[in-house]
């Protein structure tokens, strides 16, 4: 039973840092006049918070764990929305398509190419169980 | 994507529609796992084109799905954030291999907004069509708001971050096997930049390897490319 509760005491705190730092985000984005999303700068302060921490601490992780596995959830309304736009895209809809598949074919080939020609050898130790990927 | 944009607490009727994604949300993953991950079976592009036939069948306007709909979507920021966890995590990871990380994950970023935005020069899109396609190698969150910033349509920009992801993820297995790129570092890499969160889900699911460099090259590809965005556009 204590054990539950400090488990919803910890999402909660978890889920009021991730606000947190949303929110001081928006004031220095605000107070420098930058032109980059608000959760770009929070990821940054957090990535920094956690460097001088040594540590994530456990409320972020958990709410963390919660959140990142179910982002598809997030997504939903986001695509329904494009509803709003049906017009214009039934104009635009081939070129489009066209558009997404030569800009992902491109870049999922260079990417692993290029790495994979001047990256070097991963040590044996870090190599997975080859029936592991794919 | 603000915290003082929060939506206002929805009404019955948003709060109707908040259950409605929620439930069919649950009952797509249940779905999923019952056909064996099957990569088809995605909930979010089933969820989403279930949602629209019911606006559409029952004339229902999108203003009103939104009133629950926008809550979500401020959980999008919020969980976006939460990708600073994963980045930390692998700080090792990456340190053995930075300059090539950097390298690769530089060229997949330019290819893939810079083959975007050439081709919708070349087939006379305009400016605001041209700018919301520069952001679709950032994760959506991210796109959203640069594409905010430079003058582009956010819920577009989310759109094509999305569709862009599930088409990679289908056709990155066939590229890969097709040209050799077995190196598992590599595959993590190409799926974080080409196909953001979409891809990094599903190469978690591959092996955690894949899955780390997977978030690692999403939230660093991200980040500098929504940094460099603006100065490049405005």
């Amino acid at each position: 039973m204590a054990d539950k509760a400090r488990a919803v005491a910890g999402a909660v705190i978890g889920l009021a840092v991730l606000v947190l730092a949303l929110g001081l985000a928006e004031m220095v984005k605000q107070g420098l006049g930058l032109a980059v999303p608000e959760p770009v700068l929070a990821v940054i302060g957090l990535v920094g918070f956690f460097i001088f921490c040594g540590r994530v601490p456990t409320p972020v992780r958990q709410v963390s764990s919660v959140l990142l596995p179910h982002m598809a959830l997030f997504f939903i309304p986001a695509l329904v929305g494009l509803l709003a736009l049906s017009d214009m895209l039934a104009t635009i809809i081939a070129p489009l398509a066209l558009i997404i598949i030569v800009s992902t074919v491109l870049p999922l080939w260079a990417t692993a190419w290029l790495f994979q020609k001047i990256a070097p050898a991963m040590p044996q130790s870090q190599m997975e169980e080859p029936d592991a990927d794919q | 994507m603000r915290i003082s944009e929060l939506p206002l607490w929805p009404d019955a009727e948003g709060v109707f529609w908040l259950v409605v994604t929620l439930g069919l949300y649950a009952a797509l993953v249940r779905l999923r796992q019952r056909l064996n991950d099957a990569s088809w079976a995605q909930p979010l592009i089933w969820g989403a084109g279930f949602l629209i036939a019911a606006l559409l069948v029952f004339d229902i306007d999108l203003a009103r799905y939104q009133k629950g709909g926008d809550w979500l979507i401020y959980l999008l920021a919020l969980s976006t954030v939460s990708i600073a966890v994963p980045i930390f995590d692998n700080r090792h990871v990456i340190k053995a291999a930075a300059v090539p990380f950097l390298l690769a994950m530089g060229l997949g970023s330019i290819l893939a907004a810079g083959s975007a935005v050439a081709m919708a020069v070349l087939l006379d899109f305009d400016t605001a069509l041209r700018a919301t396609l520069a952001t679709k190698s950032i994760t959506s969150p991210f796109a959203y708001g640069t594409a905010q910033e430079i003058g582009g349509l956010p819920v577009l920009a989310m759109g094509i971050v999305i569709v862009t992801g599930n088409f990679g993820v289908l056709v990155a297995p066939q590229i890969f096997a097709r040209f050799g790129l077995t190196d598992p570092r590599a595959q993590g890499l190409a799926l974080g930049v080409a196909t953001h969160g979409i891809g990094t889900a599903e190469a978690v699911r591959r092996s955690a390897l894949i899955g780390s460099f997977a978030g690692l090259a999403m939230g660093v590809n991200g980040v500098l490319t929504s940094l460099v965005l603006p100065l490049v556009f405005l």
